[in-house]
This record gives C-alpha cells, sequence and structure tokens, in this order.
C-alpha cells in the first residue's frame, strides 16, 4: 500500500501570537505547502508545535530556517515546541537548538 | 477575332454587343442597297438621256432646218421674181424686196430683213442695196448707193462665186436698227437677158430667232445646248467672253482638252456622237456631250451634261436613305436599350438576390413576372429555388440540432465512461501499474480496472462491450461494476465469471456481450490467477521476451447463461510485466488502410525498461506514428501492470520525490524484517530520505531511474543508491557552519550533512556511467 506522505497544518493566533500546530512528515513534498501556509501579518510570536512530527528532514529544517528569518526580520521571536527525542537530536545537529524546546 | 478581340468582346454589355450587332447589320444592309439602287438608277438614268439627248439633238436640228429650209425658200422666192426683172429696174426691185417681206412675215417667219444688192456694171463691190425689214407690222424699206461692199460685209464674201444658196457667219445687221446679230442665206441672181451674175439676194434671219426656235424644242433642263459655226465659232455659249468670240479650237487647247477640238471637227465633218469630258468650260465636273452636225448651215450642235447634276436625283436618294437609315439605326439602339434594359434588370436582380442567397440571406423574393420568355422562366426557376433552398435548411436545420442532441448524448457518454475509469495507479514496492483509454469518435465500450482485495491481492481487468455509443457505454459501467462487486465475494476467478457472466445475460435485451480479461495477483508469491472470456490474450513481458498468455479464451460473458470458466495459473518472475489490452490498438489503421497489428506492437513491448507508464506512453506515440491522421476507429485501452517481485532487499524506483514514500515503506518492510530497532531504523529513514531527495532533486534533468539495494552483513546494514544522472560526489560536499547564527545561515546544505551524520560510513564510487553511494550503520 501506497504510504502517505502529508502534513496537516492547524493555525491558532491569539494576541499576535501564533501556534502552528504541525502532524505527517517534513520532506521535500511537504515542505513547500508549509512554506506558503503561514501568513505572519501582525504576528509577534511564532510557535511551531511538532508533537504529531515523526520526522524532520532537511527540507523541514529549511522551511524553520526561512521563518525564523523572516520573524527576526520584523522583532518577532519563533518558538518550536513538543520536539521528540530523535528530532531533537536533528536540530541539534545542524545547530537549531536555539528555537528547539523539548517536549 | 484574336484573343484579345474575344475577351474585349466578352468584357461588354449584352446591350452593346446586341448594337453592335444589330448596327453591322443594317450597314451591311444599307450598303448593299445603296450600291444596287445608285447603280441601277444611274443606268436608268443615263439610259433615259441618252435617248432624251438623242431626241432633242433631233429636234433642235429640225427645227433649225425649218427656219433654214423656209428662209432659203424665201430667198429662191425673190431671187425668181428678180430673175424675170429687167436690170435697173428699181422700182420693180423694191416691189419685189417689199411683197417678199410682207410674204415672208404674214406666213409667220420672222425673218430679220431682207436685202437686194445689185452690182453696178463694172465690179461686183460696189453696188445698190436694197433692204427692207418689219417691224410691229410696219414695213421699212431703204436703198443706198454702196461702194465697198465686202469692206463693210466681208461675211458674205464668196457668196457670187456660185449658183447656190450661201449662208453667212453671224455678224451685226447693218438694216435694222437694233443692231442684232444675223445670219444671212445668200443666193445670186441674174436680171433677164444678163450672162454674168447682177446681184445677190438676202435674207437674214436674226441669231435670237434661231435660238428661240431651238429651245421651242424638248429640251433637258440639265443640259446646256451650244452651236458652234462652220468655221468652229460659239454661237450659243452660256459664256459671254466666249460666246461670238472664240472658236471650238481655241478653247480645246486653252483649257486642254484635244478631246473637245475631236468634237468640233466631227460635228463640222458631219458626223455625230457622245463623248465623255472630264471637265468642260461650262462644268469643271465629268461631263458627257452628245452632238450632231446641223446640215445646210454646216453648223454643229452640242448638248452637255455634268454627270453630278444628271445624277443629283441619285445622289439625293442616297443621301435620303442614309438619312432615313441614321434614324432607324437611332431608334433601334434606342430601342435595343429599352428592351436589354428591361429584359436584363430582372436578371440583374436576381443575380443581387442570389448574391444575398450565398450569403444566407434569403429575405429578399424574386417576384415572379408575368412573362413567359427565358426570363420568366428562370424568375420561377429561381423563386421555386429559394423554397426548396428555405425548405432544405430548415431539414437540415432540425438534423443538426438533432445530431447535435446525440453529439451531446455521446458527449454525456464518454465523460461517463472516462470518469469510471480510474487515474490513481496504485504503486507499492512489489509492483507498479499504468493503464489508459483513449475513446473513439464514436464512443465504444471498452474499460480497464483495477482494485485491491486484500492487501496482498490485487486485481486487474481489461474489457471490450460489443457495439457502440450510448448503450456500449452504459453496458461498460454495468460490466465493470458486476465484475469489481462480484469480486469481493468470489474466491476462485472462473466462480467470479460464471456469477458474472449469468448476472450480466439477465437482462440483456440489447444482446450485448462482453469480452473480458481478468487477473488476481498475490503480491507476495507473485502466483497470478486468470481467466480469459473471449479477449485476447495479454502479454507477458520477461527478460526483453513477450509471449502471449493463454491461447484458448473461454466464451464471451453476457451471452449464454450458466456458461462455466476456467482458472488458469501462473506464477510472475520478479521485474516481469503484464500486458492487458484491447483491438482498438492492433486495429488502429493507417491512411492506407493497414493495422497497426500485434508484430508492431510485440517490437514495442519486446523494448520494455521496467516502467509501465513508459510502456504505454512510447506505444501511444507508436500509434500515433503509425496512424499519422487517419481517425481513431475504436476505443484504444490498456494496462500494465509491472510486478517488482518479493525481492525485498532491493527496489527500482523513479527519482521523483513523490516516490519517497515507497523508498521509505520498501526501507521500513526490510528493517522490520531484519529486526533493527526502532532507533536505528530513524536514523536510516532520515539518512534515505536525504540521500534520495538529493538524487530525485539533481541526479537527472529529464527523469531517470534510482536503484536501492539493501544487505545485512555481520552486523552492519548497508543500503546502496545506483542512479545513472550526472557525476555526483555528496561526501565532496563541504558541510555547512552549523555555529554560524542561523540569520545568517544560507537555506539550503544542510540534507548531505544530515545523512552523513546518521550513518556510520559512506562511499561514493563512480562505475559504469553509475553514481553509486554506499552508506553503512552498525546495528550491534
Amino acid at each position: 500500500m501506497k504510504p502517505e506522505i502529508t502534513i496537516k497544518i492547524e493555525q491558532t493566533r491569539q494576541n499576535g501570537i501564533l501556534v502552528c500546530t504541525l502532524a505527517g512528515w517534513l520532506d521535500p513534498n511537504t515542505s513547500p505547502e508549509l512554506e506558503k501556509a503561514i501568513d505572519l501579518t501582525g504576528v509577534n510570536e511564532l510557535i511551531f508545535d511538532l508533537k504529531d512530527v515523526e520526522y524532520i528532514f532537511s527540507s523541514g529544517l529549511r522551511v524553520f530556517l526561512y521563518y525564523e528569518k523572516m520573524m527576526k526580520a520584523c522583532g518577532g521571536i519563533m518558538k518550536i515546541i513538543n520536539v521528540s527525542d530523535f528530532n531533537k537530536s536533528i536540530f541539534d545537529l545542524v545547530g537549531f537548538q536555539n528555537i528547539v524546546e523539548k517536549a | 477575332m484574336n484573343c484579345f478581340g474575344k475577351k474585349w468582346f466578352g468584357k461588354q454589355s449584352l446591350v452593346f454587343k446586341l448594337s453592335l450587332g444589330v448596327l453591322a447589320g443594317v450597314l451591311l444592309g444599307v450598303v448593299l442597297l445603296l450600291s444596287i439602287v445608285s447603280s441601277r438608277s444611274k443606268m436608268i438614268i443615263e439610259e433615259q438621256i441618252l435617248e432624251h439627248s438623242a431626241h432633242s439633238i433631233h429636234a433642235a436640228v429640225s427645227n433649225i432646218n425649218h427656219l433654214v429650209l423656209e428662209t432659203e425658200q424665201a430667198v429662191r422666192g425673190l431671187r425668181n421674181t428678180l430673175q424675170q426683172l429687167d436690170a435697173d429696174d428699181g422700182n420693180s426691185i423694191e416691189i419685189a424686196l417689199k411683197s417678199t417681206i410682207k410674204t415672208v412675215y404674214n406666213s409667220g417667219l420672222d425673218l430679220s430683213h431682207a436685202a437686194v444688192y445689185t452690182f453696178s456694171s463694172s465690179n461686183s463691190s460696189s453696188g445698190t442695196l436694197y433692204s427692207s425689214f418689219a417691224q410691229d407690222k410696219s414695213f421699212f424699206f431703204n436703198k443706198e448707193k454702196i461702194n465697198d461692199f465686202y469692206g463693210i460685209y466681208p461675211q458674205l464674201k464668196g457668196a457670187d462665186n456660185d449658183e447656190k444658196i450661201f449662208w453667212s457667219e453671224p455678224y451685226i445687221s447693218p438694216v435694222t436698227p437694233d443692231k442684232r446679230m444675223v445670219i444671212s442665206c445668200i443666193l445670186p441672181f441674174k436680171f433677164q437677158g444678163e450672162n454674168v451674175f447682177s446681184g445677190l439676194v438676202s435674207i437674214s434671219i436674226g441669231l435670237q430667232d434661231i435660238l428661240q426656235h431651238i429651245e421651242q424644242s424638248p429640251f433637258q433642263d440639265e443640259g446646256n445646248l451650244v452651236l458652234i459655226s462652220k468655221t468652229g465659232l460659239y454661237i450659243t455659249h452660256p459664256d459671254p467672253e466666249i460666246n461670238l468670240k472664240t472658236t471650238i479650237y481655241e478653247l480645246a487647247s486653252r483649257l486642254n482638252l484635244p478631246k473637245l477640238s475631236q468634237i468640233g471637227k466631227k460635228v463640222l465633218s458631219g458626223q455625230s456622237g457622245q463623248m465623255q469630258l472630264p471637265y468642260s468650260s461650262i462644268y469643271p465636273e465629268p461631263t458627257i456631250s452628245f452632238y450632231a452636225p446641223v446640215p445646210h448651215l454646216n453648223w454643229g450642235v452640242c448638248l452637255i451634261f455634268s454627270y453630278k447634276e444628271l445624277f443629283k436625283p441619285v445622289y439625293d436618294l442616297q443621301i435620303m436613305i442614309v438619312v432615313s437609315v441614321i434614324a432607324v439605326i437611332l431608334l433601334l439602339l434606342l430601342l435595343i436599350n429599352k428592351i436589354c434594359y428591361y429584359s436584363i434588370r430582372p436578371l440583374l436582380k436576381i443575380a443581387k438576390i442570389a448574391t444575398q442567397y450565398g450569403k444566407g440571406d434569403f429575405s429578399e423574393i424574386v417576384s415572379e413576372t408575368c412573362s413567359d420568355d427565358e426570363i420568366g422562366t428562370l424568375s420561377t426557376a429561381f423563386h421555386n429555388m429559394r423554397t426548396n433552398l428555405l425548405t432544405y435548411i430548415d431539414k437540415e436545420k432540425a438534423e443538426i440540432s438533432e445530431k447535435q442532441k446525440v453529439l451531446s448524448e455521446l458527449d454525456i457518454a464518454k465523460k461517463i465512461q472516462l470518469s469510471a475509469l480510474s487515474l490513481d495507479f496504485p504503486e507499492q514496492k512489489e509492483f507498479q501499474l499504468n493503464a489508459l483509454m483513449i475513446p473513439a469518435k464514436q464512443i465504444g465500450g471498452d474499460f480497464y480496472d483495477f482494485f485491491f482485495l486484500s492487501k496482498n491481492r490485487i486485481a486487474i481487468v481489461i474489457a471490450d462491450v460489443s457495439g457502440k455509443g450510448i448503450s456500449a457505454a452504459l453496458y461498460m459501467m454495468r460490466a465493470k461494476e458486476v465484475i469489481k462487486h462480484t469480486a469481493q465475494h468470489t474466491s476462485s476467478v472462473a466462480k467470479l465469471f460464471e456469477q458474472v457472466n449469468n448476472a450480466l445475460c439477465e437482462g440483456n435485451s440489447m444482446c450485448m456481450f462482453v469480452s473480458a480479461f481478468l487477473a488476481i495477483i498475490n503480491l507476495k508469491t507473485g502466483v497470478m490467477e486468470y481467466v480469459n472470456a473471449g479477449h485476447l490474450p495479454p502479454f507477458l513481458i520477461a527478460n526483453q521476451k513477450c509471449k502471449k498468455i493463454t491461447p484458448k479464451p473461454n466464451f464471451i460473458l453476457g451471452v449464454k447463461e450458466g456458461t462455466s470458466y476456467k482458472t488458469e495459473k501462473i506464477k510472475l518472475l520478479p521485474n516481469s510485466c503484464v500486458f492487458l489490452y484491447t483491438d482498438g490498438i492492433t486495429e488502429a489503421e493507417n491512411n492506407e488502410r493497414q493495422f497497426y497489428g500485434e508484430e508492431r506492437l510485440q517490437n514495442v513491448l519486446r523494448q520494455y525498461s521496467g516502467s509501465p507508464t513508459e510502456l504505454i506512453n512510447t506505444i501511444i506515440s507508436d500509434i500515433k506514428d503509425f496512424s499519422q491522421n487517419s481517425p481513431q476507429s475504436d476505443d484504444i485501452t490498456m494496462l500494465a501492470f509491472h510486478y517488482r517481485g518479493q525481492d525485498s532487499e532491493s527496489l527500482t524506483i523513479e527519482a521523483d520525490v513523490r516516490k519517497l514514500g515507497i523508498v521509505l515503506d520498501f526501507i521500513e518492510q526490510d528493517m522490520m524484517q531484519k529486526e533493527i530497532s526502532k532507533d536505528i531504523r530513524t536514523k536510516i529513514i532520515v539518512a534515505t530520505e536525504e540521500l534520495f531527495s538529493n538524487i530525485a532533486l539533481y541526479a537527472y534533468e529529464n527523469g531517470g531511474e534510482v536503484h536501492i539495494k539493501t544487505e545485512l552483513y555481520k552486523g552492519t546494514y548497508s543500503l546502496k543508491f545506483m542512479d545513472k544522472g550526472k557525476p555526483y560526489n555528496p561526501i565532496e560536499h563541504r558541510d555547512p557552519d552549523i555555529f554560524q547564527p542561523l540569520q545568517e545561515r544560507p537555506i539550503g546544505g544542510l540534507g548531505i550533512f544530515i545523512a552523513k551524520k546518521m550513518a556510520d560510513s559512506i562511499m561514493y564510487s563512480r562505475e559504469n556511467g553509475k553514481n553509486i553511494l554506499k552508506i553503512e550503520i552498525k546495528i550491534k
């Protein structure tokens, strides 16, 4: 059976804080979707919740890097929360530890 | 007529052509008529002139003769009287003279005067002249002595030579007071007893009197009568400069007309006749002269006619004819113009209306003319044509809308048919599948289908419903659903088809039927169970060879209830392909009406590279090459099922990120089988994702394949990626600076780095045009 590679993106906005809950994989097929999905207008703090993300690949990391740059450019902050141990090790591996909070 | 002339004539209007024709005809007729009329009338006139002139001349001459003879008789009478007298008897002479004058005068002969001249005894040039004349019934008498008689009257010289009548040339009368021109008739006489002439008697006639006599003749108005004396002197000539002053000979030499002089000689020598002269002293144009001699006087008479004046009536007639012909021609042209205009006007209108009809505007109607001529017939025909056209158009419109209805229904049927066919082709590590149907313009009832019966069992179907159109499409839908539905509940394919057959036989009032092939493949074992109900045998492709599956088909579906079917089985080898198709492929036609054929199909199948999608695309383009622009007559349907087999340690797959799921599933399954721990599995999954993505995104420009091979050997799990893309060694790629602040990092370059970090070792080599990348992870 064909394994489905999908990403579910759920956004919650409150007082300039945008919580983006992701579910699925972030690979070259799904990452562009995430890159287009978020409207940063009026967002001071961007939080990615990776509770249901099984794997993070480089393409996913690239999207986080992109949003990090965008937020920094307008004086905001970006956080990634609920990262699994393994995924944390990937973030660490590429030097992203500052923006990641462990689950 | 030369080519240009024809072209020019062709360009002219009908009116012009008719006018030209009539003009030419009339002119030809007129020219003929004129030439006949003029030549005939000239002939008649000439004949008349000849007759009349002869008559006129004769009359003139006889009138003069009459006068001359009477005069001569009177002279003889006087002479006879005198010859009985004695000489010197003056009184008797006077009496004789007076009586003669009286007698003559009373007889109606208008003489000028009578005279007697008596010689003196010595010579004849002196003597006594007795003269007498009558005027207004009074008689005058005179007597005088004359000394030089011939000196005074030179014209009378020679009169006494002979006892004959002598006619003098014209001279001025010495006797009459009016000094008229006279000619004298003279006779010598002898007194009684004398031997020699004693004197002369003479009677003179005025020229006027002679001319009066001539003019009493039936004279031609057109002609001019001219008298010449015996010396050739003109006595009557209309030109006073010539009259009595010039001779015919002098005039001939003056006018350079030798013929004129000939006339003079001939007439004075007593001949008569006619002669044509190019001109004369009277007429500057050609003339004809009739001439005759006057006896006694030895004179000549000439009657001169101008041809121009003679033929004047002819010319007048010609002018009249020409004028009336011109009038007739003008009238004809006007009539032609009018007739043509009124005749052609309906034609022009018809032409105009025909143009409108050509543009589809039928609003104007050709009025049916009452005339029974060709134009009337044309109008009626045109009117009927319009009626028929309109009827035809209405009929055609109705047919077209009917056709459109059918076409749109066909369109719907086509959409139904196509929408029933799944385009979502499943792919797993064990197999890959692709199918295509191109419906023909006139829709057929082909279909393909595939569906899972369980996780490891997939069914593939191809079928061709008899007939075409909506009924075929609907029956196809029914067959497809029945097969799919029945398959879920039936274990053997033969039973399946038996049930399907019975279901399709039910209520098949249209007597439709289906040829179908169905196979169920066990993905784990590669065993394929199949049944063929009258369909074209599919091909099995393996190792560049292709062969037909089951050459003996069972009976078609939907015809005979209770037909039994037979299940057959084969085991598919890894990397083999089952190719199902309908006769739309082999019976595709080219312009020479040749079939695409099985052989050509097999040639394509033998070159199978391992990708069903590619196989189907190759076949379609080959059919297009073959058939050129020939219309597709039947649905083209095919299904290719590629069986990769249960080799769990290798996978060949398109280098496409969309295949990532299959690749990762394949690795996951393999590692699960090898009981590799979750942590290691995660690492390997991440490494595989990065490396496969890298190849999929960068190795090929136009697509290609990746071959993946796994191995567990002495506690080390190894993974090999092989591709035929451009040479690329990822190990050489510089690692990103992970201590750089995030904002300054380039986006990218992380994947290879992550993969390297996941593995214990990574190796790259380039062999036989292939990039080979191997990673190893120790699992214990």
